[in-house]
């Protein structure tokens, strides 16, 4: 006897049936579904609308230029742009070297600091006539760096020299050396500001924590008392307050342990900066090196190594391996940090922004032109972060952090 | 080890002291610029950076004025922005060597802080912007309103001092910042708004509707503000007290930075011609060079050329001068006699 035939099953796939399942499922799922749909349709028009006919674009373009050096003199905005070109050229060499999953990451973040580097050369080829021929030469000596290690991938072997060198021609670039005129002409860090400053302050103060962070880290798990100890509460000290009263410290009380010579304020921030990343970085890198069995010492001190040479070339390699995210996302960290050195004098993105808002053509706008400036500062804050944050991920997947 | 250590430390005692004992005005004329403490975030009007990167305002010109006389040239400024945390400290380490940043001469830091107030350069007070349509015109109007005010400032202590002597009952309105107490006035959630006239007058400017809204003609506060310099240093004080009186004067004498070359060598007023340096005694007193005060004119010019530029009818603050006319105008501004 025939079974009588099944009805057909229900749809299980598909755009129609995933709103059902989700969002329509029964009566009160459904009204909370169209309520959220009419806010988020009005806001979005409301937002639109503001941005397409109300907002006042015109004044964060005028100002492009404070927002990338500040106050950097005109005639001299090549020193910066050189340091930009160089290190799109060293990155460019780096993503052409690079092999294998790190060498992919590393090309990745390449292309997409081109392509951000790219929409900015394109609006200064057609806006911004004195800085026109610096971004497109900065964008060739990418893509020149790039074609280079192709040809001759020998030169990884120098990079980490590289770019240890390029800081100091950036620094030096930047400064110049005495004398009030002349291209080289000394610009005060005073001058300094802007994007500049924001990326001057988080490169630096991540490239020298790094070592000392290291070095504390060791420290601290050294067995004389005295290393250890001192370690221990320096650690401890600068993680107990928050980054703005050592800003503040160091700007006031620096000079008073340096016999009343002041240095510059940048160097002031600068070195509060890099002694307060120095404290989590060692706690991140004893994380590694706590995650390293002990094995792995006692092997090497079994093949005749000494211990200096057992941490250099068997333990740190691998601990710092594993700590990578986590340095990373102590730099996004930092990166967004040092909008805090407003409150020393100093002018970074945020500095820079709070002033345009007070010239006199934003007081002419009914609310000011604080939401234009503030949405213009987040988009960079975010690509920066944003991606930086996507290169770590990438990282932890390609070095099997979360599968060993 | 031991040995370079202390030989450091001492050299760094010698050098500082060295730093020290050098006056001030000679400190800028080695150094070839003076450091001048600004408004680091901006006051539009005061002192800002402009989108090409220069510092403009009132404020900014009073520097440029030093330098002109220091230095005979006005264009010999470090700007250094100072928040308002750091700018007494900046000045008392000798980071700045003259502050002139909206600051409000008070007998704390006269004493206190150990500064030097010269002359006020602005008489500014706490005023109130209300609806012209309101009909809210004296104090006692505003009994039973809200007031806008920005919380953590004296302006908010100043208000209630004055409410609560004259028995009137208010609600305040608080916010950390003026933009979002600004736009929280022009939506109408306040009748009146407080801060200083000189902000007034800026944010007026931000509303919608600018011309529907007065500033009321009332004044609760005296906030002269002027540049100041260290105490301990008498020479540089006397030097920034007399460019400030010497823009008065020029002022009160009619020399702009446009007649004062005619004015120097054709007028037979020994006033003018002392001021000017044709009789160089007087000016050459001060440690400067007999034509110091001319170049303040020439190259930035009087006071009421400064506060035209700046703050004038012309310019999107607009304040009107009111106290700071010069005394021959009913002003409060008045210089002392130069001899």
């Amino acid at each position: 006897m025939l079974q009588p035939a099944l009805p057909p099953p229900i749809r299980e796939t598909g755009f129609a049936f995933w709103l059902k399942r989700n969002l329509f499922s029964n009566w009160w799922n459904s009204l909370i579904s169209l309520a959220s749909l009419v806010i988020i349709v009005y806001t979005l028009i409301s937002l639109l609308r503001w941005m397409v006919f109300e907002a006042h674009w015109e004044i964060v373009w005028q100002n492009l230029r404070l927002f990338a050096t500040y106050r950097y003199p005109t005639e001299l905005l090549w020193r910066p742009m050189s340091c930009v070109a160089l290190i799109l050229f060293l990155f460019g060499l780096s993503a052409g070297v690079g092999k294998g999953g790190i060498g992919q990451i590393v090309f990745k973040a390449f292309y997409w600091l081109m392509g951000f580097c790219l929409a900015i050369t394109l609006i200064s080829l057609f806006l911004f006539p004195s800085v026109r021929w610096l971004w497109l030469i900065a964008i060739i000596a990418g893509f020149a760096g790039y074609s280079l290690a192709k040809f001759w991938p020998n030169v990884a072997m120098y990079l980490s020299i590289l770019w240890g060198l390029s800081w100091f021609v950036c620094l030096f670039l930047m400064l110049g050396f005495s004398g009030e005129s002349g291209p080289m002409q000394y610009v005060s860090p005073g001058m300094w500001g802007g994007i500049q400053l924001t990326f001057f302050l988080s490169v630096t103060g991540i490239a020298l924590a790094f070592p000392l962070g290291i070095a504390l880290a060791l420290g601290r798990q050294s067995k004389l008392p005295a290393i250890k100890y001192f370690c221990i509460t320096y650690i401890e000290i600068i993680r107990g307050a928050p980054l703005i009263t050592w800003l503040f410290t160091a700007s006031l009380l620096l000079p008073l342990f340096l016999g009343g010579i002041r240095p510059e304020a940048l160097i002031r921030a600068q070195v509060a900066i890099i002694l307060f990343a120095a404290a989590y970085m060692a706690e991140n890198v004893r994380g590694g090196l706590q995650a390293i069995p002990k094995g792995q010492r006692e092997a090497a001190h079994a093949l005749g190594l000494t211990p200096w040479d057992s941490m250099r070339l068997i333990v740190l390699p691998q601990a710092l391996r594993a700590v990578i995210p986590a340095i990373v996302g102590l730099f996004i960290g930092l990166f967004k940090d040092t909008s805090l050195v407003t409150i020393v004098g100093l002018h970074d993105l945020f500095a820079v922004v709070l002033g345009v808002a007070n010239q006199p053509e934003a007081k002419q706008i009914p609310g000011g032109i604080v939401r234009e400036l503030f949405i213009v500062m987040s988009l960079f804050y975010w690509f920066f972060c944003y991606r930086m944050s996507v290169a770590s991920k990438q990282l932890e997947k390609e070095l099997g952090l979360g599968t060993r | 080890m031991r040995k370079l250590f202390v030989l450091l430390a001492s050299l760094t005692l010698v050098l500082s002291a060295t730093a020290f004992a050098q006056s001030t005005l000679d400190q800028i004329k080695s150094r070839g610029s003076l450091i001048c403490g600004v408004n680091g975030t901006g006051l539009p009007g005061f002192a800002y950076v402009d989108s090409d990167g220069n510092y403009q305002g009132f404020d900014v010109d009073y520097c440029r004025a030093v330098a002109a006389a220091v230095l005979g040239d006005a264009t010999k400024v470090t700007y250094r922005g100072l928040s308002s945390g750091e700018r007494f400290t900046a000045l008392q380490t000798g980071e700045v060597d003259i502050l002139i940043r909206n600051t409000t001469w008070t007998s704390s830091r006269d004493t206190g802080l150990g500064l030097n107030f010269t002359a006020p350069t602005f008489y500014d007070g706490q005023g109130f912007m209300v609806r012209a349509a309101s009909g809210i015109e004296t104090l006692a109007d505003l009994d039973g309103t809200t007031i806008c005010v920005q919380s953590g400032t004296t302006t908010e202590l100043n208000l209630a001092d004055v409410m609560n002597a004259n028995g009137l009952d208010y609600d305040a309105k608080i916010a950390e910042t003026s933009d979002p107490l600004l736009a929280a006035y022009d939506d109408g959630a306040c009748d009146a708004y407080t801060t200083d006239k000189s902000g007034l007058a800026a944010q007026r400017t931000q509303l919608r509707d600018p011309s529907e809204h007065v500033i009321m003609d009332v004044t609760i506060s005296k906030e002269p503000l002027g540049p100041s310099v260290r105490h301990g240093d008498d020479q540089f004080y006397d030097v920034a007290n007399w460019v400030v009186f010497t823009t008065f004067m020029a002022e009160e004498m009619g020399i702009t930075s446009a007649n004062v070359d005619e004015m120097l060598v054709g007028s037979a007023d020994s006033n003018v011609r002392r001021l000017l340096g044709v009789e160089p005694e007087k000016v050459e007193e001060f440690g400067l060079s007999a034509d110091a005060f001319y170049n303040v004119i020439k190259q930035v010019g009087n006071y009421a050329e400064i506060y035209n530029r700046n703050l004038g009818p012309e310019t999107v603050v607009n304040i009107p001068r009111g106290y700071n006319a010069s005394y021959l105008n009913g002003g409060l501004h008045y210089a002392p006699p130069l001899r």
